[in-house]
C-alpha cells in the first residue's frame, strides 16, 4: 500500500494498530497488527465471531477503550493521528465527526429524556444553533428516517417507540451532526428478520444520499454482502481476508472465509445435504499460540502454520489473504 | 408409519397482567391464542415466528413446562393418549425433551457436568451403579464430540457450543422420542452452528426422534423440518410441507418473511414494502391480526378471523383462499 | 480425573480468598473479629476480676500501666500504682487518689477469683493480674458505681453482645431460606399472602414490637432462658427481610433454563429448591448474613440499653451502656462509654467484611472466557 494513496483518500488509517488487555490471567491480545484504511463515502464491513475484536477495533477509532487496554500504533482520521489528541480535541471528534450506532438502543437513550432532548443536546454542545433551529434539524432528521410523526414524537421518552423504531431514532441520532463516519456495531442484530429489512433498506439510502463512510459490524455475511463495499474477516484480532464483497464473499481465499460462506444453511440448501462445517470451536484468546491463529480448526494446514504467523500479501487486485497454503499455491 | 406423536387442541396460553397490592389482572398477554396441531412421527416439524409470536411459549406448553389456559396437549405414548400437563410417570414424563436457545442459563452453574447429566437418570433409577452411569454419560458425550473426562468439569469451563452439546447428551440420555429444541443455534457462532445442526441430524436418525425445531431463521427450518407452521401472535397462519411452503408461500405474511431473507448467495432487490411492525400481543386487531400490516387486506378481514383450512395440500389461515371472501 | 476437579475447587475458592485478602478493611475487620470472639471464649480467663465480684474502689477511672518508676528507673515488668482512698473533707465523699508510694508489678496467670474455665472445671487462675491484697486495683477500663472492673465486665458482657448476632442471624436465616424461597418457587396466591404478611409485620414500628414482646418474657426466667428469649425475640423481627432478599432471588433463578430442563427430567419441587436454587444463591445468602449481623447486635444493645433486654447479673455491651445514661455520668465518668467503642468496632468489623465478601462473590470478578 502505497504511502501517498493513504495521505490523499483515506479518511480513516488504521496503521500497524495492536491492542492488548491486561488481566489477572496475563496480557490478552485483542487485535494484533493490524492495517487497514477507509475512502470517502465507502462501506467497510468487519466480519468475525467470539474474540474477534471487531468490537474492540471500534471502540478504539472512537478512544472509547477500557483502561486496562493498552494500545500502539496509529489511526489516522482526517490526516491527524487521534491517538495522539487531548481528550477535549476527541470530544470535538467524537459524537460530532465520528459516531456510532449500537446493537441495543434501548440502552444507549437515557430513559429520562425525551428524544427530542437528547437531540437538541448533541445539536447544542457541537454546533452553534439556537434551540428552535435544534427542534427543527431534529424533527427534519427524524423524518429523513421515516419516523411517522415527528413533532409529536419528539416529545416522547425513548420507552414509548417500538423496537424498530428506536433504532431509526438511533440512526437518526448518529446522523445528526453530519458526521463523516459513522460506525454501526451490529446495528440489525437480534431484529426480527422484517425489521431488520427496514432498517438495511434506510442504511442505503443513507449510502446513496451522502458521502458518508461507514464501518459496518457484523457476524452476518448475508447482510455484510448487501452493505459493504469492502469486507475484512476477522480472526482472534488478526486481519484473515480483504477484498471487495465479491472477492471474498463469492471467491474467498482462506480456508476460515470459505467455512464460513459455505456453512451457512440457505433457503436452497437440500434437507439431505450434510452441512459443510469448520471444526471445534473459537479458541480463546489466552489459548491462542504463535503460528496462524486458524491452526487449530484448519482443514488444510501444514506444519509452517503452526509456528510462524502469516503475512497478508496480495492475490488479485486489492484482495489480500494471511494463508500459508494459500500462498503456496500461489507460487508454486 | 402414520403415527400421531404430538397433538395441540385448542391450545391457549394467556399471561395475566397484575396490577396494584393484591395483584388484581387487568388483562391478557395472548401468547399463544388458539392452536390446534398435530405432529406426526419422524415428521419434523419446524415452527418459524419473529419475537413475540408466542412460538417458545407453544414449545413449553407442548413439552408441559406451561400449563395451558385452554385446550390440550396430548401426547401418545405406546398407543395410550397422555395429557402434557398433568403428572405423568416419569417414564413418560421424560420422553418428551426440550432444548434451550441459551446455553448460558441451561446448565446449572454450580454443578459438575457429571452431576447435571446423572440427575435424570437417578431419578429413572435404571442403573445399577454410579460406574454405569459414569459409562453411558461418558459415550454419550464422546458421541456428539465431548470427551468423557469433561464430566468432571463445570459449565463455565465450555464454550457455548460444547453447552449445546452437553444439553444434547442431557436430553438423549433420557431416552426421548420428542425433543423440542428452541433456537438452539441462534446464539452460537457462525462457525459453531452448521456443527451442531448436523450433529442434530445425526442424532435424530441413530435415536428414531421427532423434533419440534422452534427458530426464527426460515432457511434454518426449512433445513431441519420436513413441514414448517408459521406463526404470528399467537397463531399458525399456514403450514406446509417445508419445500412447498418455501417455493409457493400461500399466507401474506409468510411472502413476508420470504422477501426479508438476506442471504450471501440472494441478490439484493430493494423492496419497499409496507411492512409496519407488528402489533403487541396485549391488543390484538379484531378479525385477521395481521391486517395492518397485510397489503392484500379486505372489508372482511376486519370482521371475521381467518380459520385453518386446507388449500393446495396445504393449511392456511387467509381469507384470500375461504369461501367467505365473495360471501357479503 | 478426581484430582484435577478437586484443584479446579480450590483455585476458585483461592481466587475469592485473594480479592478477600486484598482489601485492607476486610482483613482488618476479620482479625478483629477473630479476637473478639476467641476473647468472648475465653472471657472470663481474660478478665482479672469475675464481672460481678464487687470491690471498694468505686468509680475508679481507668488505671494506667507504667513501665517507669517514681524515681525515673525502668522496669522490665510493667506495674500500676496502688490507689489510696481520701474522704473529700468538704462533699464527704469516698475519693481514690493514685499512691505512687505503691508499686504492684503486672503478673500473668495469676490466681485470683475463681471461675468455671469454659463451664468445664473450676480455676481461679486469670490471664493476668495484680497481687489480690494488693492497696488498689488493675482496672484497665475503670470500675462502675459498684467496684466492679468495666474491663472485665466488657469482655463478659461481649459473650452477650457477640453471639447473639451469630445466634439470631442462624435462626431467622433458618426461618427466612425456608419461607423465602417456597414463597418465590410457589408463587401465586401463597406468594401473594407470604409477601403481604411480611409487609404487615415490617411496617410495625419496631420499639413497641420490642416491648410487647420482651414483655412475654418472665421476669422470673434465669438470665440464660432470657437470652435466648431476647434471640428468639430478634430473629422472629429479623426475618422478613432476609425471606424477601431471597424470595427475589428465587424469582430470578427459576426462571433459567437449567430449572426448566430439571422439571423435564422429572425432579420434584423439593429437591428443585434445595440442588438447584439454594446453591445458586449461597454467596448471596452468605453476604446478607454477614452484613445484618450488625443489626442484631445493634438491636440488642438497644433493648438492653433500654431496659427490655438482658438483665442484671448478666451482661452485655448495651447494658453496660445504660449506666452513661446521663450527661453527668458520662461527665464524671467517661470510662463507662469503653462498651460503646466495642459496638462500634465490632459492627464496623462485620459490614467490611460483608462488603469484602459481597466483592469476592461478585460474577463480574471472574473473568468470563
Amino acid at each position: 500500500m502505497k504511502e501517498s494513496k493513504v495521505l490523499n483518500l483515506a479518511l480513516l488509517t488504521m496503521k500497524n494498530v495492536t491492542i492488548t488487555f491486561k488481566t489477572s490471567r496475563g496480557d490478552l491480545l485483542a487485535i494484533d497488527d493490524i492495517y487497514f484504511e477507509l475512502n470517502k463515502g465507502e462501506t467497510l464491513g468487519l466480519v468475525g465471531e467470539t474474540g474477534s475484536g471487531k468490537t474492540v477495533t471500534s471502540l478504539s477509532i472512537m478512544r472509547l477503550l477500557p483502561f486496562n487496554a493498552k494500545i500502539s500504533g496509529e489511526i489516522f482520521f482526517d490526516k491527524t493521528d487521534i491517538l495522539k489528541l487531548s481528550e477535549n480535541e476527541m470530544d470535538e471528534i467524537r459524537g460530532k465527526k465520528i459516531s456510532m450506532i449500537f446493537q441495543e438502543p434501548m440502552t444507549a437513550f437515557d430513559p429520562l429524556f425525551t428524544i427530542g432532548q437528547q437531540f437538541s443536546e448533541v445539536l447544542l454542545k457541537h454546533e452553534n444553533v439556537s434551540k428552535e433551529e435544534a427542534r427543527q434539524r431534529t424533527i427534519k432528521m427524524l423524518k429523513f428516517v421515516g419516523i411517522p410523526e415527528p413533532e409529536q414524537r419528539f416529545n416522547q421518552y425513548p420507552h414509548e417507540y417500538s423496537g424498530g423504531m428506536i433504532q431509526r431514532v438511533m440512526i437518526a441520532l448518529a446522523l445528526l451532526t453530519n458526521p463523516e463516519l459513522v460506525i454501526a456495531d451490529e446495528p440489525t442484530t437480534g431484529l426480527d428478520v422484517t425489521i431488520q429489512m427496514q432498517i438495511l433498506n434506510l442504511m442505503k439510502k443513507i449510502q446513496k444520499t451522502s458521502n458518508l463512510s461507514m464501518i459496518f459490524i457484523t457476524h452476518d455475511l448475508g447482510v455484510i454482502s448487501k452493505m459493504a463495499n469492502k469486507i475484512i474477516v476477522l480472526y482472534l484480532g488478526k486481519i484473515l481476508e480483504i477484498g471487495t464483497v465479491a472477492d471474498v464473499i463469492f471467491s474467498p481465499i482462506h480456508p476460515y472465509t470459505k467455512g464460513l460462506v459455505s456453512s451457512i444453511p440457505t433457503l436452497r440448501t437440500n434437507k439431505s445435504e450434510r452441512l459443510y462445517s469448520i471444526p471445534g470451536n473459537v479458541p480463546s484468546l489466552n489459548e491462542i499460540g504463535k503460528g496462524c491463529r486458524f491452526y487449530s480448526r484448519c482443514p488444510v494446514r501444514m506444519d509452517i502454520c503452526k509456528d510462524k504467523t502469516p503475512q497478508l500479501s496480495e492475490y488479485n487486485s486489492g484482495h489480500f489473504a494471511a494463508c500459508w497454503v494459500a500462498n503456496k499455491n500461489k507460487v508454486g | 408409519m402414520n403415527e400421531e406423536l404430538i397433538i395441540a387442541d385448542n391450545l391457549k396460553v394467556y399471561f395475566p397482567i397484575r396490577r396494584g397490592i393484591f395483584l388484581q389482572t387487568i388483562g391478557y398477554v395472548k401468547a399463544v391464542d388458539g392452536i390446534n396441531l398435530t405432529v406426526m412421527k419422524n415428521q419434523d416439524l419446524s415452527i418459524v415466528g419473529e419475537s413475540g409470536s408466542g412460538k417458545t411459549t407453544l414449545g413449553k406448553a407442548i413439552v408441559g413446562l406451561i400449563r395451558p389456559t385452554k385446550g390440550n396437549v396430548f401426547y401418545m405414548f405406546n398407543n395410550k393418549n397422555f395429557d402434557m400437563s398433568q403428572n405423568l410417570p416419569i417414564e413418560i414424563r421424560q420422553s418428551v425433551q426440550m432444548i434451550f436457545q441459551d446455553p448460558f442459563s441451561s446448565l446449572n452453574p454450580r454443578l459438575k457436568i457429571i452431576d447435571t447429566l446423572k440427575e435424570a437418570l437417578e431419578i429413572r433409577n435404571i442403573f445399577k451403579s454410579r460406574n454405569d452411569i459414569i459409562d453411558y454419560l461418558g459415550d454419550l458425550l464422546q458421541k456428539v464430540g465431548l470427551k468423557r473426562e469433561y464430566l468432571y468439569r463445570y459449565p463455565h469451563e465450555f464454550s457455548g457450543g460444547q453447552r449445546q452439546r452437553i444439553s444434547i447428551v442431557r436430553a438423549i440420555s433420557m431416552k426421548p422420542k420428542v425433543i423440542v429444541l428452541d433456537e438452539p443455534t441462534s446464539s452460537l457462532d457462525v462457525s459453531v452452528q452448521s456443527q451442531v445442526l448436523n450433529l442434530l441430524q445425526d442424532i435424530k436418525r441413530e435415536y428414531d426422534l421427532t423434533y419440534i425445531f422452534i427458530t426464527h431463521n426460515i432457511s434454518v427450518a426449512k433445513y431441519m423440518g420436513q413441514k414448517i407452521a408459521v406463526m404470528y401472535l399467537g397463531k399458525i397462519v399456514e403450514i406446509n410441507e417445508a419445500d412447498n411452503l418455501i417455493n409457493a408461500p400461500l399466507h401474506p405474511y409468510t411472502k413476508l418473511l420470504l422477501s426479508a431473507v438476506i442471504e450471501v448467495q440472494s441478490e439484493h432487490v430493494e423492496k419497499e414494502l409496507k411492512i409496519g411492525e407488528p402489533p403487541s400481543p396485549v391488543n390484538i386487531p379484531s378479525g385477521c391480526r395481521f391486517r395492518n400490516r397485510c397489503p392484500f387486506a379486505m372489508e372482511i378481514c376486519e370482521r371475521t378471523e381467518p380459520e385453518l383450512i386446507e388449500h393446495e395440500n396445504a393449511l392456511v389461515a387467509c381469507h384470500l383462499y375461504s369461501d367467505l371472501k365473495n360471501k357479503p | 480425573m478426581k484430582k484435577k476437579d478437586n484443584s479446579k475447587e480450590v483455585t476458585d475458592f483461592q481466587r475469592m480468598l485473594k480479592v478477600l485478602l486484598k482489601n485492607p478493611f476486610s482483613v482488618a475487620g476479620m482479625i478483629i473479629l477473630v479476637i473478639m470472639y476467641l476473647m468472648t471464649l475465653f472471657a472470663q480467663f481474660i478478665s482479672p476480676y469475675n464481672f460481678t465480684d464487687m470491690h471498694k474502689y468505686l468509680y475508679l477511672p481507668p488505671t494506667p500501666i507504667h513501665w517507669i518508676g517514681p524515681n525515673g528507673n525502668f522496669h522490665i515488668i510493667p506495674f500500676v500504682y496502688g490507689v489510696k482512698e481520701e474522704r473529700n473533707p468538704i462533699t464527704y465523699a469516698m475519693e481514690f487518689t493514685v499512691d505512687k508510694s505503691e508499686i504492684y508489678p503486672i503478673h500473668f496467670f495469676v490466681r485470683g477469683e475463681s471461675y468455671e474455665f469454659l463451664g468445664l472445671f473450676k480455676t481461679n487462675v486469670h490471664l493476668f493480674g495484680i497481687n489480690p491484697n494488693a492497696h488498689g486495683m488493675i482496672a484497665l477500663f475503670g470500675t462502675d458505681r459498684y467496684g466492679r472492673d468495666l474491663f472485665s465486665r466488657t469482655i463478659v458482657g461481649g459473650q452477650v453482645s457477640m453471639t447473639v448476632g451469630l445466634l439470631g442471624i442462624a435462626i431467622s436465616f433458618a426461618i427466612g431460606i425456608i419461607i423465602g424461597s417456597l414463597s418465590g418457587y410457589i408463587g401465586g396466591t401463597f406468594d401473594l399472602i407470604i409477601q403481604r404478611f411480611i409487609e404487615i409485620l415490617m411496617s410495625f414500628p419496631t420499639l413497641p414490637l420490642w416491648l410487647a414482646l420482651s414483655m412475654i418474657i418472665p421476669p422470673s426466667w434465669p438470665s440464660t432462658w432470657v437470652y435466648f428469649g431476647i434471640v428468639t425475640v430478634l430473629s422472629l423481627l429479623g426475618w422478613t427481610g432476609l425471606a424477601r432478599v431471597i424470595r427475589g432471588m428465587t424469582l430470578s433463578i427459576k426462571e433459567k433454563d437449567f430449572i426448566s430442563a430439571a422439571k423435564l427430567s422429572g425432579q420434584t419441587r423439593l429437591k428443585i429448591i434445595i440442588h438447584h436454587i439454594l446453591p445458586n444463591i449461597m454467596s448471596y445468602i452468605i453476604v446478607v448474613a454477614t452484613l445484618s449481623v450488625p443489626g442484631m447486635i445493634l438491636a440488642e444493645s438497644a433493648m438492653s440499653f433500654l431496659g427490655l433486654g438482658i438483665k442484671p447479673p448478666m451482661t452485655s455491651w448495651g447494658l453496660l451502656l445504660s449506666d452513661a445514661e446521663s450527661l453527668e455520668s458520662i461527665e464524671l465518668h467517661p470510662w463507662f462509654l469503653i462498651p460503646g467503642l466495642f459496638i462500634i468496632i465490632a459492627v464496623l468489623s462485620f459490614v467490611f467484611v460483608g462488603d469484602a465478601l459481597r466483592d469476592a462473590f461478585d460474577p463480574y470478578q471472574y473473568e468470563r472466557k
